[in-house]
């Protein structure tokens, strides 16, 4: 294909904006899909993506488009991620494009994660194509989203493509824009390989499936090739373009995205952003690769079953292969035994992997209060990261504890700024500024420490500001502050996988009340449960979960044990996720009391 | 397996008692003989399917048995002896209302066979009784109790419910001095339970009955145990009490997994490894039998672990308690959340058998559920800290 008529290009959008929406009537239009294949939400192919609606890894097909002037273009459309979660999956996506397709909902108007993947986008030096969704909707704004639009993108209103992409209305006027307006990929084809990895995933059967953008010359199957980072060598066993499923082809060449496998048997080898060159070839210069993944939420994840640590393991080995942004070491707990601690991108990216762990592994999982990573500095002028709180060194060691903080950006119509205000104070924001979209919508920006938006922010914002409020962040620094470890003791022992680092101005309110939400999660047992919260020596909370005093049943009627039974198996379903400490059990949602706390 | 014993429904009440989850009805009184010729018809096609041996135990429950004429109870039992036997010693179970019964009907169903009584007295305070909804009074009771004595009962039980909402303590212990002074040969004790579908349920979710706290609940069975035992009765499961040699057989059967057969209005039955029952419609249930076609609602199959735990939640209600493989034995004895429910005196472990210890009885159910779940976890996987 002559590289003046490929296009490459990503959608970015808001979540729910109808990214996924588009996609699908785009194959359609391109017949990429007969009717009878297409399904909803096709570049969704995880089960958990099409029920949570959202996309997690990012893919990519291709489609061929006859435009107006009668010519056939190839275009490929790399798909993104749209939470807040997963901007680095984003920012990988628009490194392999030329082009994006930045769509708005008309009855949503601009959000903050519009503005943050369209600022990766503009900083890739993107051509943005602005399109407008969900007009047909009674509730859109037409005009004051346009000119929200046109207040970031600058240009002309003519440029803005009004669509339905429910409806298929306007689907013509964004394939017609990607030819006109998406520059061709620059590669040029004579010169030695330079390919990029914009992703990549195992397959039981081929090994490392390396997703690529052909950036210069060609890679056909059979050729030695060397990637830039381990300088390994391999030889080149197939590869082939995406349409839906892979399709081999002899070669791809500069300007076109595909895939390429090579017998790579860890995913480690073919990493993420890294350059595949012609082996040998001593005088290229690798593409830009990455910034290197920083994971910001930790939490440890641990067999409910000891025997089923290796299970786990591998299941945990196998998810790293699909997902960059997942990280995990071994570590011990007292209290949970051998498990992992792992590092996601947030709070969705843990749930994710936690329920994959549990539908697609089938493995049951002990998982603990999420946290950040804490840098230690001892008065002995050493600097350790922490990113397990009951590893924090005792107090008498510690000069000063950093935590990581944000520069927070909040999109809110005006009437909720008193809201998002008294959230960021609760969580300690610091306010820096205002700034006013227009006469009726604000971006206020704060300083938060990361960890008081770990837990359950994102949703108390949503709901004081009934779904209004989008959020955005970045890190900014690691800051010292007043921090201490808050243990809990459960009958006198110390849980290490419940303890906290916590702010000390909040400590005796902040115990309290999480040892009375422990107290509401731990079932009553065969024993006593005393549960305390201590910081250092001092004992700052104390509850108690009282034991059965009675548990039989009188009468098993007329020999009918099959009711007792049903009874009693589900006393003992309950078991099933609790975790032996001692005399006692602790429920795995104990584990993560902390998420679910009012404030 | 040979089968042990046999449950036979009669469903007929003369009122609807407000806790009752039972099959039971009111105002069908002349579907009687329909109903017994029908139980006839089923006893005897499951003679057909079934082993016939023998019987340990015959057991009429209800419902009401003694609702119905004493005649037809016999005709029932001239069934039974034709298709299946009963052994010499069997033991003739029914249950009677005191409301219900008099010196002729207990005499008549003495010689038609039956051979120990369950007297439903609940219990022998006129306010108890009316808010547990009988229809008989204390007095009546007393009566009842006297007339069986005289009609030759020599194997008599007496049933109570505690934690009666409303009731007092004094009330209740009262209530089981006097079932002691009749000096009976059994006594259950039952524990008042919310069923769904009963008033009681509906009246609870309405906010109009509170039941007892978990605590009171508690205290007045301990002193129930305790002042039943002190009076000579041994305490043989959870509920029940009995003078030596006199406890239920028929009931003992259930805990014990012996094999039996439930015929009538939703009937249990446990044969051959699978449990199986009959619907509780009861025009459904004469109509089918009636067309020659079994009765049975639903059945299953017992697999492997579930026995295993019926053999545990069922046998640790009794004071045998469950008889343990070495294997079993091996496991309790090293593994440390036992080591806890030993020293709390809620279990004893007696070489081969593991038995509820004295602070035990009122968790059993709790206990039960512990120890199939520490016997299920695999060996290496116990990484319990003693």
């Amino acid at each position: 294909m002559d590289p003046s008529r490929i296009r490459n290009f990503s959608i970015i959008a808001h979540i729910d904006h109808g990214k996924s929406t588009l996609a699908d009537r785009l194959l359609e239009k391109t017949a990429t899909l007969t009717h009878k294949q297409m399904q909803e939400q096709v570049l969704d192919s995880m089960d958990l993506e099409r029920e949570r609606g959202i996309t997690i890894k990012a893919h990519a097909v291709r489609m061929n488009y006859q435009a107006s002037d009668g010519e056939i273009y190839q275009f490929n459309l790399i798909d993104t991620p749209g939470h807040v979660d997963f901007t680095y999956e984003v920012s990988r996506s628009l490194a392999a494009c030329e082009g994006a397709v930045l769509v708005v909902d008309a009855t949503q108007g601009v959000e903050a994660q519009t503005v943050s993947n369209l600022l990766l986008a503009m900083n890739n030096d993107l051509t943005i194509i602005p399109v407008l969704n969900k007009i047909d909707m009674p509730a859109a704004q037409v005009d004051s989203v346009k000119q929200q639009v046109l207040d970031l993108l600058g240009g002309d209103e003519d440029e803005i493509i009004s669509i339905s992409a429910k409806a298929g209305m306007g689907i013509d006027d964004v394939l017609e824009a990607v030819v006109e307006r998406i520059p061709p990929p620059a590669g040029r084809r004579e010169s030695p390989l330079r390919a990029l990895i914009f992703d990549s995933l195992y397959d039981q059967y081929r090994g490392v499936i390396c997703f690529i953008r052909v950036v210069d010359g060609t890679v056909r199957k059979g050729q030695k090739v060397c990637f830039f980072s381990t300088g390994v060598t391999y030889d080149v066993e197939e590869v082939g373009t995406l349409v839906l499923d892979r399709v081999a082809t002899p070669e791809l060449q500069a300007g076109e995205v595909g895939y390429l496998t090579a017998n790579i048997k860890e995913l480690d080898e073919a990493g993420v952003g890294d350059t595949i060159m012609d082996a040998g070839e001593q005088e290229v210069e690798p593409l830009p690769g990455y910034q290197p993944l920083k994971a910001m939420v930790f939490s440890g994840i641990y067999p409910v079953n000891p025997e089923d640590y290796e299970m786990l393991r591998d299941a945990l080995e196998r998810l790293k292969l699909n997902d960059a942004a997942f990280s995990y070491e071994p570590e011990t707990s007292p209290a949970l035994g051998f498990g992992f601690r792992c590092g996601f991108l947030g709070l969705l990216h843990m749930e994710i992997i936690q329920e994959r762990l549990d539908r697609e592994y089938q493995v049951e999982i002990i998982t603990t209060i999420p946290n950040v990573r804490y840098e230690v500095v001892k008065k002995t002028g050493e600097v350790i990261e922490v990113e397990n709180p009951s590893l924090l060194p005792p107090t008498v060691e510690i000069d000063q504890v950093r935590e990581p903080i944000l520069s927070v950006q909040i999109l809110v119509p005006s009437d909720y700024i008193g809201a998002v205000m008294k959230i960021c104070n609760d969580r300690r924001g610091l306010y820096l500024n205002t700034e006013y979209l227009d006469g009726s919508r604000a971006i206020l920006s704060f300083e938060l420490p990361l960890s008081e938006v770990v837990i359950d922010f994102y949703d108390r914002l949503k709901s004081s500001t009934r779904g209004y409020a989008s959020f955005d962040y970045e890190h900014k620094e690691m800051r010292a502050g007043p921090l201490a470890k808050l243990d809990i003791l459960i009958n006198g022992e110390p849980l290490d996988a419940l303890s906290a680092i916590i702010h000390r101005d909040n400590a005796q309110v902040w115990g309290r009340k999480f040892c009375l939400k422990l107290k509401e999660l731990i079932p009553r047992q065969m024993f006593e449960v005393i549960i305390q919260g201590a910081m250092g020596n001092k004992i700052i909370a104390r509850e108690v979960v009282r034991p059965f005093r009675k548990n039989v049943i009188a009468k098993c009627y007329g020999g009918d044990i099959t009711r007792k039974r049903k009874l009693l198996e589900k006393q003992k379903e309950g078991k099933r996720r609790a975790k032996q400490f001692g005399k006692v059990e602790i429920p795995q949602e104990a584990f993560l009391a902390a998420l679910k706390m009012e404030d | 397996m040979a089968l042990h014993g046999l449950y036979i429904h009669i469903p007929f009440c003369p009122q609807i008692c407000p806790y009752c989850a039972f099959s039971s009805l009111r105002g069908v009184d002349h579907l009687h003989e329909r109903y017994v010729l029908a139980l006839c018809n089923e006893l005897c096609a499951r003679g057909e399917t079934y082993q016939r041996n023998p019987l340990q135990t015959v057991f009429f429950g209800g419902g009401t048995p003694t609702q119905i004429d004493p005649s037809l109870i016999g005709q029932v039992l001239e069934t039974v002896d034709r298709v299946f036997g009963m052994c010499s010693d069997v033991e003739i179970t029914v249950e009677a209302n005191p409301g219900t019964v008099d010196l002729e009907k207990f005499s008549h169903l003495r010689s038609v066979g039956c051979n120990r009584l369950s007297l439903g007295v609940q219990s022998f305070d006129n306010y108890a009784l009316k808010k547990l909804g009988r229809v008989h009074s204390s007095e009546e009771a007393i009566r009842a109790f006297s007339s069986a004595r005289e009609a030759g009962f020599s194997n008599v039980s007496i049933d109570l419910i505690f934690s009666v909402p409303s009731v007092s303590e004094p009330a209740w212990k009262g209530s089981v001095d006097r079932a002691i002074s009749l000096q009976p040969e059994h006594i259950s004790a039952y524990a008042l339970t919310i069923e769904e579908g009963t008033l009681f349920a509906k009246r609870e979710r309405e906010g109009m009955l509170v039941v007892l706290t978990e605590d009171d609940d508690a205290i007045q069975y301990d002193w129930t145990r305790h002042r039943l035992m002190s009076a000579g009765f041994g305490q043989y499961e959870v509920s029940n009490f009995a003078q030596d040699g006199r406890e239920s057989r028929h009931n003992l059967g259930y805990w014990t997994g012996l094999e039996y057969l439930g015929v009538g209005l939703s009937a249990h039955s446990y044969i051959g490894g699978e449990r199986f029952w009959n619907i509780s419609d009861i025009e459904s249930y004469l109509q089918r039998v009636e067309g020659k076609i079994s009765p049975e609602e639903g059945r299953e199959r017992v697999d492997g672990q579930t026995a295993r735990r019926e053999r545990f939640w069922l046998g640790l209600r009794t004071s045998q308690g469950v008889l343990l493989t070495e294997m079993e034995q091996e496991i309790l004895k090293h593994n440390c959340r036992m080591a806890s429910l030993v020293d709390a005196e809620f279990l004893r472990l007696e070489h081969d058998r593991v038995v509820l210890a004295d602070s035990g009885w009122c968790r059993a159910d709790g206990l039960a559920v512990e120890l199939t779940d520490l016997l299920e976890q695999k060996p290496e996987g116990t990484p319990n800290v003693c």
